[in-house]
């Protein structure tokens, strides 16, 4: 438990050492704030107490008015300062929630990609994801839960006065005696013993709340599980699954068993809430009887006045509730630590890649490309994707990479890009070793369609430059009409490319959002070329076109070429092909069609089907 | 107005028919939470004019009786009652809204599923029962609030009566003031929603892109992080000066309301100070009657709070209300349509995307046991023919029917008579086993999964898996499970069309991702399994079209020519191209 404690401690002061760097004017506006509200609350009792003293003693005119304006005014002046002030924190703190969020996501662009693509990773976003749905957003827990506790902090600090003075009271009670008396007397004693009633409250409740949030917790599994379902359900991409093999069928039986599950945890929590509930609501009665019984024997005593009563009942009952409070909402506190660190851990990465110079030209030319001995396996796991790869690739030339589903090929190209490092050996591009130079020169140096690719939700063009500042429209138009792509007219540049954000949308077909993916990698036009199946998605003739086209715009640069359609490699300098991680065989396509291995099998499966 | 009390009977039926427990606990809640303030507010009268009076001990004995009694049983029934309330309303988000959302979702048509607009508000619709604070729980906690204050209020009102006839109708007066000027912010605020969530769907598909795995690639290739981050914060700023106007109504509204406060205390303190200077009155009344202004404002407060949430929640009903709407897919199942399939048949088929694209089919049928190829460059409309075929579209114009051997027409939806094998395959949280035939284990027909994992080949990939069969697809509930890689996808699909044995089999470009040999072995298992059925197979690949009995060429939404690979060579321009370009480079090679 003290560990617990002890991260969320250091959770929580990391992330307001963050929060203080983002915007120091938010934390002072906030101690502010709760400084003002402890004393608008004091003011709520104090000025009635002194209007109270005033008519039941003295009854002096001119004082009942200047303490009835007291309490008219005073608390409609803090009350309209903190609405002012409330309001600029609240805009303040979407500032900060904003820049806590884009602290995460730049991590995300320019930590390694190996590690962004590793379970780590995705451990760390679900574990904050989960923490988002518990416990609420960081911001939140620091609004809600510091704020509240320097607010109660403040209103402890201020009531120590009162509460001193209530102390003095004793000696006005001389002469009485009697158990009743006793207790009157002595009030520091009395203010233990209450002191030590609300700390039974607040263990108790702290266990409660312990136990609740565990009974939640430990139904969040299921919830995934759930949601999961839900998602399947209500994905259209998989309601032709749904629709045709009957998996609604299962995925809603599954989901009616866990509705009832969940309608069970609901109502046992909510049944342990409601106990748990009316024992504090009992014991708040008898704090409450407490402290009435208490200052009213003061009072019957002649101790202290009418005035006296109301205003210290009030004090006692207010700082008990900002006792309570404090230790609530550390217990939170220390709740949705353990859901944070997440944060802590995503700061401490090392970013690789800064923002792209887009004037600076590449520091790499085209030149040739040696790797020597790479070997290479998946962070974390125990099989070799690449075995000692060696292999020279000239500069300017046209290579093809061809071999079975789970070959290597498309680790190979990732790992001389430098999305993943190798794990022995060594790549040189263009004379140098890739490990004295940063990603961002390395990534410089290519322009690469993937197999898989995302265009964003921006305009065509800004698709095409990848968000150039000052866009060459004509080289972008020249970029697009290379990769087989029809413009229909210039404002099609400027029209976003999916539905994602605007109803103005085009949808592309998978094979027109290819097209465009290469038209990105040709306005690149970086020295090496490395295209992963370009033409997966493409009809014959525009596949047939586009290699034409490819081979033409990548003149005077190398380009790598993975493909499972062997008519690719009749136009090609050279045929590499990979099995198990291994070069198996490679050549010109006429010397290998003649060598009889892996490749000729290959080509004449797809051959005999045209002949 | 009246549009509300319609969407609050249709969540009350809705919820009555799921558990009528829910009123009971809601009513005793109601009550009970009504009492409460009263304690804070006559208690401290009782004791201050106790004290004034000098009263004996049983006077005190009898309060501080009451007292307990009152604030333990009044607390703690409405504590237990309002739990009790509270958990059940939960349970009824998921397990009475949530689930009517999700069956109506997998029954609506799929044509209208795949709508933009239809994804945007079936999405709109979970709102109604997404979170605790808003929605439907949020329409019934805050009408046991209303009714809670209201209950309160009517007391509170007796009291204030007592002291003068006007002041409950001067503190109304006011409190109204307030009620406009804090709807009129609501009103603003719900005027800018929709540019608010415009917003806020842009920052979170920018978050989605930026923790996309597939996208971090090109991002770095691009060097487009620098950009994306501008784009974040800019649409960021956006929304936060969007909603800083709104903070400012309500900020407005908020001082408003101070200076409001401000004019009752001076009515109210105005006229205690005149009554105390002219000593009609004791402090124990002072404390009643401020006790009970505040009291009344704080109970009239929380009722504005509620009843504005409670129009705003309504609201939120109204898109799932609209959901619940959309037409369905025809219900029924033609029972043992297996045996007896005789042919399908499109006549003068017409079908027009919402972007214009259309499709139109004049004359065309399937017969039993047939093997259509169909073929046509990108965008052709080859995948839309495929999804009428399958009833997943519905023709705007003419018919598509399925005629069984007795003569019968097929009326209901027709999705048990196909195996389908997609592009795009995938592969879901659950065991290999259950992603085959889509049934819990002990519905599973045992020899007829063998056979279909034998026939797909796949038997030599489950025995490398860890639990073979049992092990768990993907990371999401097992961190041993395993993702398919894709050409153990490509068998997985095989064996649920197997699995399924359905009569017409479809297959939708099935090897693009394929390499040569795989691809080689895909043909071999299609002829051989699938032999005796009736098969459609959708390819780019024109080495299929080879062991097809029949070829249907598209070409802008138009069948423009059906027939054998020799006819359509001879007759078929597209066609004849389309092969020229594929099949060139293998013959020119040989050649040389």
């Amino acid at each position: 438990m003290e560990k617990g404690e002890r991260t969320s401690a250091k959770v929580f002061g990391t992330i307001l050492r963050k929060i203080m760097h983002i915007s120091p004017l938010f934390c002072i506006e906030s101690i502010l704030l709760a400084l003002l509200k402890a004393g608008e609350r004091l003011s709520w009792i104090l000025f009635p107490a002194l209007l109270l003293e005033e008519m039941t003693t003295a009854h002096r005119v001119d004082q009942i008015i200047l303490w009835g304006g007291l309490c008219i005014g005073v608390p409609a002046i803090f009350a309209m300062v903190n609405a002012f002030l409330s309001n600029a924190l609240e805009n303040l703190a979407r500032y900060v929630e904003d820049e806590l969020e884009a602290s995460i996501d730049q991590v995300n662009m320019q930590t390694r990609y190996a590690d962004f693509d590793s379970p780590e990773i995705h451990a760390i976003f679900q574990e904050i994801k989960d923490g988002q749905n518990m416990v609420g957003s960081v911001t939140g827990v620091i609004r809600n839960h510091i704020l509240a506790i320097t607010q109660h902090g403040f209103t402890l600090v201020l009531y120590v006065p009162l509460v001193f003075q209530l102390v003095m009271t004793d000696g006005a009670l001389k002469g009485i005696e009697g158990a009743a008396a006793w207790i009157c007397r002595n009030t520091p004693l009395f203010l233990v013993f209450i002191i030590i009633l609300c700390g039974v409250t607040v263990a108790l409740r702290y266990q409660l709340q312990q136990k609740a949030f565990h009974l939640v917790e430990s139904f969040s599994g299921v919830e995934r599980e759930y949601q999961y379902y839900v998602g399947i359900r209500s994905d259209y991409e998989n309601g032709a699954d749904i629709r045709l093999n009957c998996l609604g069928e299962m995925l809603g039986r599954r989901m009616e068993k866990y509705n009832q599950e969940e309608r069970r945890m609901h109502l046992s929590q909510s049944a342990f809430q409601g106990r748990a509930d009316f024992l504090l609501c009992v014991f708040k009665a008898i704090q409450t009887m407490a402290i009435y019984g208490f200052v009213l024997g003061k009072a019957l005593w002649g101790a202290i006045g009418i005035s006296g009563f109301y205003l210290y009942t009030s004090v006692l009952s207010q700082a008990l509730t900002a006792m309570t409070e404090i230790l609530r909402q550390c217990g939170e506190i220390k709740n949705a630590g353990k859901y944070y660190k997440g944060y802590l851990q995503l700061w401490e990465r090392q970013t690789e890649t800064g923002n792209r110079e887009l004037e600076q030209a590449p520091i790499l030319a085209c030149g040739d490309i040696v790797f020597e001995d790479v070997s290479f396996r998946y962070p974390g796991t125990q099989q070799w994707i690449l075995k000692k790869i060696n292999l020279t690739i000239w500069a300017g030339e046209k290579l093809a990479i061809v071999g079975r589903n789970g070959a290597g090929k498309t680790t190979l190209v990732k790992v001389l890009m430098g999305l993943y490092p190798v794990e022995s050996g060594h790549i040189y591009i263009d004379g140098r070793d890739v490990n004295t130079l940063n990603s961002q020169e390395r990534f410089d140096a290519f322009s690469t369609v993937f197999q898989d690719y995302r265009l964003l939700a921006a305009s065509l063009q800004d698709n095409v430059t990848a968000f150039e500042k000052d866009p060459d429209t004509e080289r972008v138009l020249r970029a697009l009409k290379d990769a087989g792509f029809e413009v229909k007219g210039e404002e099609e540049l400027y029209r976003p490319v999916s539905r994602h954000l605007s109803d103005e949308g085009i949808l592309f077909s998978g094979g027109e959002e290819q097209k465009i993916a290469i038209a990105r990698a040709l306005y690149k036009d970086a020295p090496y070329y490395i295209m992963d199946e370009p033409s997966a998605a493409l009809d014959p003739i525009a596949e047939k076109e586009i290699n034409e086209r490819m081979l033409r715009a990548t003149e005077g640069h190398t380009l790598l070429i993975i493909s499972h359609r062997l008519s690719t490699c009749t136009r090609v300098d050279r045929v590499v092909v990979l099995d198990e991680g291994e070069i198996l065989e490679e050549g010109s396509h006429q010397a290998l069609l003649k060598r009889g291995g892996l490749y000729s099998q290959m080509w004449e499966a797809q051959a005999r089907h045209y002949r | 107005m009246r549009k509300s009390v319609r969407t609050m009977r249709y969540l009350a039926d809705t919820l009555w028919s799921y558990d009528r427990s829910i009123f009971f606990y809601f009513a005793v809640s109601c009550v009970l939470g009504a009492c409460l303030p009263y304690v804070g507010i006559l208690m401290p009268q009782y004791i201050v004019s106790g004290l004034l009076t000098k009263e004996d001990a049983q006077y005190w004995g009898l309060l501080f009786g009451i007292l307990g009694i009152v604030s333990i049983g009044a607390g703690g029934g409405c504590a237990v009652s309002t739990q009790a309330f509270k958990g059940r309303i939960n349970a009824a988000r998921n397990g009475c809204f949530g689930k009517l959302l999700t069956e109506k979702m997998q029954r609506i048509q799929y044509m209208q599923l795949e709508q933009p607009s239809v994804q945007e508000l079936c999405f709109r619709a979970n709102f109604l029962f997404w979170s605790e604070t808003s929605g439907m729980a949020g329409v019934f906690t805050g009408l046991n609030q209303l009714l809670t204050g209201l209950l309160t209020l009517s007391g509170m009102v007796i009291i204030l009566l007592g002291l003068s006839p006007y002041l409950p109708g001067i503190l109304i007066l006011l409190l109204m003031l307030n009620v406009h000027l804090l709807s009129k912010a609501r009103r603003q605020e719900n005027e800018q929603r929709p540019a608010q969530s415009k917003l806020s769907r842009e920052l979170d598909y920018l978050s989605s892109i930026m923790h996309d795995v597939v996208a971090g690639k090109d991002i770095r290739l691009y060097g487009m992080a620098g950009y994306l981050m501008q784009w974040f914060r800019r649409t960021a700023a956006d929304r936060r000066s969007l909603r800083r106007k709104i903070q400012r109504n309500y900020t407005r509204a908020e001082i408003c309301g101070i200076i409001l406060a401000l004019l009752r205390d001076v009515f109210l303190y105005g006229y205690l100070i005149k009554e105390i200077i002219e000593g009609h009155m004791a402090a124990d009344q002072f404390l009643l009657y401020t006790g009970s202004a505040s009291g009344f404002t704080l109970a009239f407060g929380g009722m504005i709070e509620n009843f504005l949430n409670i129009r705003q929640f309504l609201g939120q009903a109204k898109d799932f209300q609209e959901v619940m709407k959309l037409p369905e897919e025809p219900s029924e199942n033609i029972p043992d349509v297996k045996m007896d399939f005789s042919h399908l048949a499109m006549k003068n088929v017409s079908f027009t995307y919402p972007n214009g694209f259309a499709l139109g089919i004049e004359n065309l049928s399937i017969q039993k046991g047939e093997h259509i190829a169909l073929v046509g460059p990108n965008g052709s409309g080859k995948t839309t023919l495929v999804k009428l075929v399958l009833g997943l579209y519905r023709p705007q114009q003419g018919k598509i029917d399925v005629f069984m051997k007795n003569g019968d027409v097929i009326s209901g939806n027709r999705f048990g008579l196909f195996s389908t094998v997609m592009q795009k395959i995938y592969q879901y949280a659950m065991t290999v086993d259950e992603n085959i035939c889509f049934q819990e284990y002990e519905e599973m027909d045992g020899p007829m999964l063998q056979r279909a994992i034998l026939g797909a080949q796949l038997n030599e990939d489950i025995k490398t898996m860890p639990k073979g069969g049992r092990t768990m697809l993907r990371k999401d509930f097992d961190p041993a499970g395993i993702h398919l890689s894709g050409g153990q996808l490509q068998k997985l699909a095989l064996a649920r069309a197997l699995y399924k044995d359905a009569p017409i089999m479809v297959l939708d470009e099935p090897s693009a991702s394929l390499d040569p040999l795989a691809e080689q072995q895909l043909y071999e298992a299609f002829s051989q399994l699938f032999a005796d059925k009736t098969c459609i197979y959708v390819s780019h690949r024109l080495s299929s079209v080879h062991f097809c009995s029949r070829i249907w060429v598209m070409d802008a939404g138009q069948m423009i020519a059906t027939g054998t690979h020799e006819e359509l060579m001879q007759k078929c321009s597209l066609y004849a191209r389309m092969y020229e370009a594929q099949s060139r480079p293998y013959q020119d090679t040989e050649e040389a």
